[in-house]
């Protein structure tokens, strides 16, 4: 499945989060200083900025969970709602393809 | 065939603890290697006996045929039709050599000026304000290196710089009184076709010179933003910012897989970053002496 088809499939509101595992791409490259979480992608030379949420996000996007996943792990750890934390996640990771920053494993 | 009777040794930051460049420079006209040699004053080593890393031959026309010529090591690289546009073009030819030839640098396009053994780097674009700053706080104590080249060494993150001539705006003109004693300007007309402009070239003096046999730790990263509106202030600058603009600044990406990301990361995470908005530039230096 190509990196837009997944994005489509992503935003699709029936979507099954226990479908895909998402995989960041290996050349992009990741940088922390101090607070700070910075990606570039060397191809395009783009660079960008993670906050918190979506910097652990990243890091669960290692080919080994998929978008419910992730969900789970950040909730058992925040003890937050759900539902938000969901949506927040799918929103990030559809960021991520649409930057192809991730493939699907 | 033109002969070359005439030479002209030039050797920038020949040491073994800074990456030195020796070219040599010979041509047809004598008028033409003193006004090289008055725009690179305080800039040259002798250096006889060592073998040039690059050769230029410059051939000025004679009787108003053909056109002039800068040739590199055989090739000719630049013709023109203006004297001053040739010797304008050597010295960037000159400035394009030294960020090929460092390998294990970050060439910026920035500043390097020195206070008290330390750097200051100050980078930015064409037209942030660089080159007025410098003159600047030339006037205000510190040393020059380099308004426009500075190399990074990527281990030791010290600093060394390209120090060619001051090249001065007119607006940057008419903000000093006189650039006397530090800096001595001199005006060149460059013509194209019916157009002409100015360009004034400034030339430090050797009391405001910086030691160019050495390379400096840092102290501060600056960039700079001059405005005719608004206020002078300096600022912290977020991490990433500093790391994007370092990027942007960066001359020699291709030298690197990354475009020089980790290295842009590594030098922000050792070296403060600030951003400075510049309307009072006496006020400017007043913060940055602050800083030092």
């Amino acid at each position: 499945m190509s990196n837009v088809e997944a994005s489509k499939k992503m935003k699709s509101t029936n979507y099954n989060l226990t479908s895909q595992k998402i995989n960041r791409k290996t050349e992009i490259l990741r940088e922390e200083i101090d607070e700070e979480v910075l990606l570039f992608n060397p191809k395009t030379r783009k660079t960008y900025v993670l906050n918190q949420m979506a910097d652990v996000i990243w890091e669960l996007c290692d080919g080994k969970h998929t978008p419910a996943g992730i969900t789970d792990e950040i909730v058992d750890v925040l003890e937050v709602n759900s539902d938000q934390v969901r949506k927040d996640v799918l929103k990030v990771i559809e960021d991520f393809f649409d930057q192809n920053l991730v493939d699907v494993s | 065939m033109v002969s070359e009777k005439l030479s002209s040794d030039y050797k920038f930051f020949y040491t073994k603890n800074v990456p030195s460049l020796f070219i040599k420079v010979f041509s047809n006209s004598y008028d033409f290697l003193d006004r090289l040699r008055k725009l690179t004053s305080g800039l040259q080593f002798n250096s006889k006996e060592h073998v040039a890393d690059v050769e230029y031959r410059v051939y000025l026309r004679r009787n108003g045929y053909g056109k002039h010529l800068i040739k590199k090591n055989g090739s000719i690289v630049y013709k023109a039709n203006d004297r001053n546009d040739l010797l304008i073009n050597l010295l960037v030819c000159f400035q394009n050599d030294f960020i090929q030839t460092f390998d294990d640098h970050l060439i910026l396009h920035s500043a390097l000026v020195i206070r008290n053994g330390i750097a200051l780097v100050l980078p930015g674009p064409r037209k942030s304000g660089k080159s007025t700053l410098v003159i600047s706080l030339l006037k205000h104590g510190f040393k020059y290196y380099s308004d426009d080249i500075t190399a990074i060494n990527l281990k030791s993150l010290r600093a060394t710089g390209f120090p060619r001539a001051i090249m001065i705006r007119d607006n940057t003109l008419s903000l000093f009184p006189s650039l006397k004693p530090e800096i001595t300007c001199y005006g060149y007309k460059l013509y194209n076709g019916h157009k002409s402009k100015k360009i004034h070239l400034g030339i430090p003096s050797k009391k405001v010179l910086a030691p160019l046999n050495k390379s400096f730790p840092i102290s501060s990263i600056i960039f700079p933003k001059y405005s005719s509106n608004g206020n002078t202030f300096i600022s912290d600058i977020k991490n990433s910012s500093a790391v994007l603009n370092l990027m942007g600044c960066t001359l020699n990406q291709n030298r690197f897989v990354d475009s020089g990301f980790k290295t842009a990361a590594s030098i922000v995470r050792n070296i403060k970053c600030y951003s400075l908005q510049i309307k009072d530039l006496s006020k400017a230096c007043e913060i940055i002496n602050g800083l030092i």
